[in-house]
């Protein structure tokens, strides 16, 4: 199996039309989305009811009645927490913003002057946080209104909208979560199409009689499926590397913040996508079949998994299916390493989760290999 | 060497082998010979042990191939009767990556290929993509994938469908070495004459069944046909009624067939009771009893439908 695998790198290396669709097509791709995605614009859609996090500290009556009307709102369910535990839950991405009021919102209130609550929110999340901030800016804006109604002299006032200090809690200069989506969204997109067409080329050797010829020699009948997924695993490898590393030089990602994490995320990554293209390849009955079918869950899966379209745009049920897809744990792994700064323990749940579609993916296609391929 | 027993194989409603049995002796060339889907390439694959037979044994040097699958595949090597060899690679590399899977020291497998490049004679074009052969060339390089670990059984299924006559008198001579080798060869064709100058022994298949097998010698013998003498005439001939021959009339009088069992002595009687009654024939054809005559015989058709 060995032998296949390096037979296999030696003709890819050998193909400049494959390398060219490996490397540049992808990296154009993330040119493009980096650009797209840098300055994200908003748009309209239906988004999940948002679960605010708050944190009373100023206990007053009013701190009451703003989180009673906040509740109130359909679109939003209140929260209780303690702050320390509200910013790690945004850390970690859980929930996407913390309400802490401070003491002295109901003097602050009457006398018009800076209002003692912050806001505190995950950027990437920023569609939803900006309709949160709408929403509390107006709602205070009220509370002020009817607190020190404004003398009409005065003439235009708007100092509530200054009021509600924001603090973005996730991310920090260093980190542009719009580069990150391009990253690991396209590279993991063109992954999958890479191993699907390897794994197509098992069924063009059975096509050939190349695949009959393989059978005959001594070697175990599955060693060339296992060369197969060597192979693409290798390639895999070699493109997300290679993808990983164009973003940090023309982008500036920074790759070292967790190297470790990183390369735990590209070899899970990489492994997971090379079954799914040798499944693909033992489940079809023509190179065609392959590459139509192929196709279609690619882009299926990029798309409900945020490869294309940034998860949180997508409404709820969108972003609930979303974990049926690979492309979906992958691109977590990467935004949590990337934007949520997190360490190698956080990315626990997706290494295990993707190692299980590997292990589920491989049983298939052992499965069906036995039973279609190995069949002349 | 090999004993094939009463395979059967069946696809579906197929029933693709019947009843196909023979045996190779070793150092010795078997020729099977039959038409397009025959059952051949199905009998190369059960014995090259890719498709088990539904029943019936195989027995490669007595060992039975289907117990002992790996040691049996390694005594063998397989000429598939598509060319099947990795395109982008070169012929150099297609050799070495075929006589990999057979764990070969590095040293043997850059000698062996070395060695086989020049017997089919492309060592000067080793370098080239196989994509850019000819198809006779790729023929060659699909023989001598084949050969990489040097094996004593060697399996060819028609190896010189579709080439060129250089290509494939060259593929004759290499044919002839092996046997010089002492290799034990089955060899599948549809060609007669193939059959007949290349094989010390030869089997007859048809509709998934060996319908006569032995030396040409003793499917002559085994067979109650008689070589002919087939002659021609430009017009209708309706005057020679006194025929010593066993004879036939065709083609409305004008083909004239003598059945005998030694056409080569009567051609000259023929030829003299013809002129005595001043009638010249257009043409006189010898008919041997062949293979052809042979599988004519035994199914009533000839090999070519
Ligand atoms: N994998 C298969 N599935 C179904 N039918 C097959 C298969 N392989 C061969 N056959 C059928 O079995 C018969 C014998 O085929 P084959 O052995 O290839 O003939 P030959 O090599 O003598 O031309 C043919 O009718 C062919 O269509
Ligand atoms: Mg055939």
């Amino acid at each position: 199996m060995w032998q296949i695998a390096k037979k296999d790198l030696y003709i890819f290396f050998a193909d400049k039309k494959a390398l060219f669709l490996t490397l540049l097509l992808p990296i154009g791709l993330i040119t493009l989305f980096a650009f797209a995605f840098g300055g994200v614009g908003q748009s309209a859609s239906e988004p999940n009811p948002v679960i605010l996090q708050y944190s009373d500290l100023d206990n007053s009556p009013a701190s009451a009645a703003l989180i009673a009307r906040l509740d109130s709102i359909s679109g939003i369910r209140m929260e209780a927490v303690d702050t320390a535990a509200g910013m790690e839950n945004i850390r970690k991405g859980n929930r996407i913003a913390l309400l802490v009021i401070d003491q002295g919102l109901e003097p602050a209130l009457a006398q018009q002057s800076a209002l003692p609550a912050h806001l505190f929110f995950d950027e990437s999340q920023a569609m939803e946080v900006s309709i949160l901030q709408n929403m509390l800016r107006g709602m205070l804006g009220q509370m002020r209104a009817t607190a020190a109604p404004a003398p009409e002299s005065a003439g235009h006032q708007e100092p509530e909208a200054s009021n509600l200090q924001m603090v973005s809690v996730v991310g920090d200069e260093t980190s542009n979560w719009g580069l990150i989506q391009a990253v690991a969204g396209t590279a993991i997109m063109m992954l999958l199409f890479s191993v699907s067409a390897i794994g197509a080329s098992i069924i063009e050797e059975k096509e050939q009689g190349v695949l009959r010829r393989l059978l005959q020699s001594p070697q175990p009948a599955f060693s060339l499926l296992n060369g197969k997924l060597i192979f693409a695993t290798i390639i895999a490898l070699f493109q997300l590397v290679v993808m990983f590393l164009f973003a940090w030089m023309a982008f500036g990602l920074p790759v070292g913040m967790n190297l470790p994490g990183l390369i735990l995320m590209i070899v899970v990554t990489a492994l997971c996508c090379s079954s799914f293209g040798v499944l693909l390849a033992s489940v079809a009955d023509s190179k065609r079949q392959a590459d139509s079918l192929g196709t279609i869950i690619i882009l299926f899966m990029s798309a409900i998994g945020g490869s294309m379209i940034p998860l949180y745009i997508m409404p709820g049920f969108m972003q609930d299916i979303a974990v049926i897809s690979v492309n979906y744990w992958s691109i977590q792994g990467f935004y949590d390493i990337f934007w949520r700064q997190l360490g190698i323990e956080a990315l626990t749940e997706n290494v295990l989760i993707l190692l299980g579609y590997t292990v589920v993916l491989l049983t298939l296609s052992y499965y069906f290999f036995r039973r279609k391929a190995l069949r002349l | 060497m090999l004993n094939v027993n009463h395979i059967r194989k069946r696809f579906g409603q197929l029933q693709a082998l019947e009843d196909v049995s023979f045996n190779i002796r070793k150092g010795t060339c078997y020729g099977l010979l039959g038409p397009n889907g025959a059952g051949k390439s199905t009998t190369i694959h059960s014995i090259s042990g890719i498709l088990a037979p539904d029943s019936g044994s195989i027995l490669i040097d007595g060992t039975d191939l289907y117990s002992h699958t790996a040691a049996c595949k390694r005594k063998m090597g397989v000429v598939p009767q598509e060319i099947a060899l990795y395109e982008d690679l070169s012929a150099w590399n297609n050799l070495l990556f075929w006589g990999s899977l057979y764990d070969m020291s590095k040293q043997d497998t850059l000698k062996r290929a070395a060695i086989l490049l020049d017997w089919v004679g492309l060592a000067d074009r080793k370098n080239d993509l196989i994509a850019h052969y000819s198809g006779g060339m790729k023929r060659r390089i699909n023989i001598a994938a084949a050969l990489m670990h040097d094996p004593d059984l060697i399996l060819m299924d028609e190896p010189t469908v579709g080439i060129d006559p250089q290509s494939r008198n060259h593929i004759y001579t290499m044919l002839q070495d092996l046997r010089k080798e002492g290799k034990t060869i089955l060899y599948t064709t549809h060609y007669m004459q193939e059959a007949e100058e290349l094989c010390d022994e030869i089997g007859i298949i048809d509709n998934g069944q060996v319908i006569a097998s032995g030396t040409l010698e003793e499917l002559r013998h085994q067979h109650p046909i008689e070589e002919s003498l087939h002659v021609h005439f430009s017009e209708s001939v309706t005057t020679l009624t006194d025929l010593p021959w066993t004879h036939q009339w065709e083609q409305d009088h004008k083909k004239l067939i003598i059945s005998s069992r030694q056409t080569h002595k009567d051609l000259a009687a023929v030829i003299q009771f013809l002129d005595s009654r001043q009638i010249s024939p257009e043409q006189i054809k010898f008919i041997p009893i062949n293979l052809e005559t042979i599988f004519l015989h035994l199914t009533g058709r000839t090999l070519r439908d």
